[in-house]
């Protein structure tokens, strides 16, 4: 077998190939052809492909679920079979394969105990990751019973149980509602603000772009296009700008002075509003109904182990402050609804945090709340006072842990 | 370790929610409920009761191997199947692990569902026991306390020498010119050659030197020696009371539970309160005992009245088991045999009276354990009082005496059964580290038919290599089929042997050497050789491939 040097990757490939052959030892089909890969750590990896592009086999060698037939394979510096890089590891399947039999704890509390996890942190991981995932309050029944979405949640729940370094991901929303895709994003996010490295294949090209940092698009199991979303996607010959509506005589006069200027306007549309928004909105308007389910809820916060100690404690601060905040909120939990990305810059946390409690005094005093991004305000206000202040609480909680993040 | 048992407890979960065991388990209880009813034996309750415990124990072992192989099978594969190793294995969890995890929590549901059908069986056994109107006889209760409910060591006689009468019939032929021709006839007839021929008729003739040697004929006695006879059974003592005294004749009559009564010997000795007698008579809950007069006469039996309560003291026994077959089948009347045993050290001796001899099935004789010697030597007599010659094989005598509790007996027979579930469930993981549910079925069944018929296919092959196939594709094919038998030989222990249900039936103990190589051969040498190589299978294997 080749040496890979890992020197600061967390997976190498050098002429990775893997050849499928039929009973007789044939050659049958070739799914993997010299495919050179590098993941770094902190980064967000996309693998990307048409079905039989080679996607889940790369995955299921690096899992050392297959064996590579040429070439070479290194995971923290070691061979994938090796048990010390599988400590390291979370991964999510394409299928949740998981045991139909167990319900969501045991299922849990079973994957737990295979990384030897003291009782009393393998039982506060599980209930804090049903509750990440929603899926607390279906917790006893069997995994059996439940849709593919809840079981891919509590699949990713799974891969999460050991604070995985590293997160293999194969189409990790599919069968996820817009929910728990938003959430699964968010996730992403969160680990790759901790350091984590994430490598996700998909078919979903716009979860990829949301979360990638980089890509590899392979077809006919070989690599045909590597790099950073950014390098990939940006189209250095056009210029978009984006303003407030304009009339037909100010679009006509915008058209006349580029032309003036040798270019030539190519579109012009006016932006629409997001399908999964105006989901996220309804379904958020229905738990505030308290309308029953027997699926899942909207997931919860990201679990604390999952966000590091610094996040941990600083939102500790940060719900005090909340709290202090609205006293007419006391006793009413926070909605669960996924957090979009906060537009605000990073700042140190000190800043943050005072930014959070003037805004909150601002909401208080009915002053003007703290700059909130298009995309997540509701195109209706909540018709309440009281609904109008809970949107400002969550507002700082998600900033709080979007400033978290960036610490 | 903390894989390993993270597995097995999985598994064993998973294998109790699995309707399989739920099905097999309701229909071995329901075997169970109906076992004692439908089974009567040979009509006594001793009859009954073996055979009860026979067939409940033969159902219980068949349907727990039957669920063991479909579950061990099932675990791993069914993984494979259906993907689960994709997670299983993104875990720390080393494959040899897993392995030995699924083995062990199938034993584990097998060895729960074994305590569970063993428990049931002992419990309804006992009940049997208890059942006072099924043994009305003290004889049948003495069987079933003393041939059923207890552990005994058997011991056979030294096997008859006959090689001095094979060579004095060999030369008798030589010298009356008819053995040449004898050798070139079982040649042709066997189409074998000449020194096969020997072989063959010398073999013949130790069966019918061994058969000679073993037969008594009318009016004369055959004579059995054992050696190493160590009677240590416990004296059994119980309460009576006095019903009547023939003080004049010696005879004193007591009345006692049935139990008591069951391990009395006709004509063999009992303590009254320390005094010795012999027992004339008994029944259901009483008892007759001839003293000598002297003792009837001493102090402590001379002032015995009527309803007066005495102690009663059985010291230990022996039972001589034995089959006698009658060379005519036509008899008009029952064979009838007598037996006498003597112990020179002491010059006590104890006579069997005339009586009619059971034919052709086995019978069991109580004797003394005063009958052994110091030496632990016992010499038998029986006497043919019949009128035609009656064989009894050194293989069909042996002397039994008690060495344990039956209960102790039970539970080695059950750890017995429980090394087999194991190994079983070790050649099932070892199927599915490598086939398909379906294939891993089929091989097992096969495996297992040809563990069962092992002695009987290892003959018909050494038959067939020897005597009947001499070249030719078809000596190939023994030959093949040979091999192929030494190796199924080394991996597959002798099941039928190992789960086979007589040590308990026939109240013999099973001894500890036998236990420990069942122990060592079936656990430690194959369960771990199948295992080591589901293991190294596993290990290469790619599990993210579906094979068939």
């Amino acid at each position: 077998m080749v040496e890979v040097s890992a020197n600061e990757s967390v997976v190498v490939t050098r002429g990775l190939t893997k050849v499928f052959k039929d009973f007789w030892l044939r050659p049958k089909v070739t799914a993997v052809r010299e495919l050179d890969l590098q993941v770094f750590p902190r980064e967000v990896f996309g693998l990307l492909g048409p079905n039989g592009s080679g996607k889940s086999t790369t995955l299921k060698m690096v899992l050392g679920l297959l064996f590579p037939t040429k070439g070479a394979i290194a995971v923290f510096g070691r061979r994938p079979t090796d048990v010390r890089t599988k400590a390291r590891i979370g991964f999510l399947p394409e299928e949740s394969n998981l045991y139909p039999f167990l319900d969501a704890r045991e299922t849990l509390d079973f994957y737990g105990r295979l990384y030897s996890q003291p009782r009393h942190e393998r039982l506060r991981r599980v209930d804090m990751l049903l509750e990440m995932v929603g899926l607390a309050s279906v917790a006893h029944r069997r995994i059996g019973e439940y849709s593919k979405g809840m079981q891919r949640r509590i699949g990713l729940a799974q891969a999460l149980i050991n604070d995985p370094d590293l997160l293999i991901v194969d189409e990790p929303t599919s069968g996820m509602d817009p929910i728990g895709t938003r959430q699964f994003k968010d996730l992403i996010r969160t680990l790759a603000a901790r350091g984590k490295t994430v490598i996700l294949s998909s078919h979903l090209l716009g979860d990829v772009e949301d979360v990638c940092d980089r890509v590899c698009i392979l077809y006919g199991g070989r690599q045909q296009a590597l790099g950073g979303i950014d390098d990939l996607l940006s189209r250095e010959s056009f210029t978009q700008i984006t303003t407030d509506r304009l009339d037909d005589a100010m679009l006509a006069k915008v058209g006349h002075v580029l032309q003036s200027g040798g270019h030539e306007v190519l579109e012009v549309s006016t932006p629409r509003a997001k399908l999964e928004d105006l989901f996220l909105r309804i379904v958020h308007e229905a738990q505030q109904r308290r309308v029953t389910t027997g699926g899942a809820v909207a997931g919860g916060e990201v679990a604390e182990f999952l966000r590091g100690p610094e996040e941990a404690a600083g939102r500790e601060v940060i719900e005090g402050l909340v709290a202090a905040a609205g006293q007419d909120q006391a006793g009413e939990a926070a909605p669960a609804e996924p957090a979009p990305e906060p537009t605000v810059e990073p700042q140190p946390a000190a800043e943050v945090v005072g930014d959070l409690v003037r805004a909150a005094r601002d909401a208080d005093s009915g002053g003007e709340g703290p700059p909130a991004p298009a995309a997540d305000t509701p195109p209706e206000a909540p018709a309440n006072a009281r609904d109008a202040d809970r949107s400002v609480i969550d507002d700082l909680v998600r900033r709080a842990s979007a400033g978290g993040e960036d610490q | 370790m903390g894989g390993i048992w993270t597995v097995a407890r999985h598994t064993f979960t998973q294998c109790l929610r699995t309707k399989v065991a739920g099905l097999f388990a309701v229909l071995l209880a329901a075997a169970l409920a109906l076992l004692p009813s439908i089974m009567e034996g040979d009509g006594t309750l001793a009859g009954r009761i073996r055979t009860f415990l026979d067939y409940g124990l033969t159902v219980t072992t068949v349907l727990l191997a039957l669920v063991v192989v479909l579950l061990s099978i099932g675990v791993v594969s069914d993984d494979v199947r259906d993907r689960h190793v994709f997670v299983v294995f993104s875990k720390p969890l080393a494959r040899w692990k897993y392995v030995l995890g699924r083995w062990l929590g199938v034993t584990m549901l097998g060895g729960l569902l074994l305590a569970g059908a063993c428990g049931g069986i002992y419990l309804l056994a006992q009940y049997l026991r208890s059942r006072t109107d099924l043994a009305v006889r003290p004889e049948d209760r003495r069987a079933v306390e003393t041939e059923v409910f207890t552990a005994r060591k058997q011991l056979f006689p030294r096997p008859v020498d006959v090689d001095a009468e094979i060579a004095r019939r060999v030369e008798q032929k030589k010298a009356d010119g008819t053995w040449q021709p004898l050798v070139q006839n079982y040649a042709e007839q066997y189409k074998i050659n000449e020194f096969q021929a020997v072989e063959k008729i010398v073999s013949d003739l130790r069966k019918d030197a061994a058969a000679a040697a073993q037969s008594v004929a009318p009016g004369r006695s055959l004579v059995w020696r054992f050696a190493g006879v160590y009677p240590a059974g416990e004296t059994v003592r119980g309460r009576a009371t006095v019903r009547q005294i023939a003080r004049p004749a010696g005879l004193i009559a007591f009345e006692c539970p049935p139990a008591l009564t069951g391990r009395l010997i006709i004509f063999g000795p009992v303590w009254v309160d320390s005094v010795a007698g012999r027992v004339m008579g008994t029944w259901n809950d009483g008892f007759r005992v001839l003293f000598n007069l002297e003792d009837m006469n001493a102090q402590r039996l001379a002032t015995l009245k009527p309803d007066q309560a005495v102690d009663v003291a059985i010291r230990p026994t022996v039972q001589v088991s034995y089959k006698a077959t009658p060379a005519r089948r036509d008899l008009p009347e029952p064979l009838r045999g007598a037996w006498k045993v003597e112990n020179p050290d002491s010059g006590y001796v104890y006579d069997i009276p005339p009586y009619d001899v059971p034919d052709n099935q086995r019978a069991t004789l109580i004797v003394p354990a005063e009958a052994v010697d110091k030496t632990g030597g016992l010499r038998l007599r029986y006497f043919n009082l019949s009128p035609t010659s009656v064989t009894i094989l050194s293989e069909d005598v042996s002397v039994l005496y008690a060495v344990g509790g039956f209960g102790a007996n039970y539970v080695k027979t059950a750890l017995l059964r429980l090394m087999g579930l194991a190994f079983l469930a070790a050649l099932g993981v070892f199927a599915g580290c490598w086939l398909s549910f379906p294939v891993g079925c089929l091989m097992c069944v096969v495996l297992l038919w040809i563990t069962t018929t092992l002695r009987f296919l290892t003959e018909s092959i050494q038959m067939g290599l020897e005597f009947e196939v001499k070249e030719g594709a078809g000596r190939a094919v023994y030959q093949i089929g040979h091999a192929m038998l030494l190796v199924v030989k080394v991996l597959l222990p002798d099941l039928a042997a190992t789960l086979e249900t007589d040590f308990l039936v026939e109240g013999v103990a099973v001894p500890w050497g036998y236990l420990g190589e069942s122990f060592a051969m079936t656990l430690l040498l194959r369960a771990t050789l199948l295992l080591a190589l589901g293991c190294w299978i596993f290990h290469r294997r790619e599990l993210a491939r579906v094979q068939v």
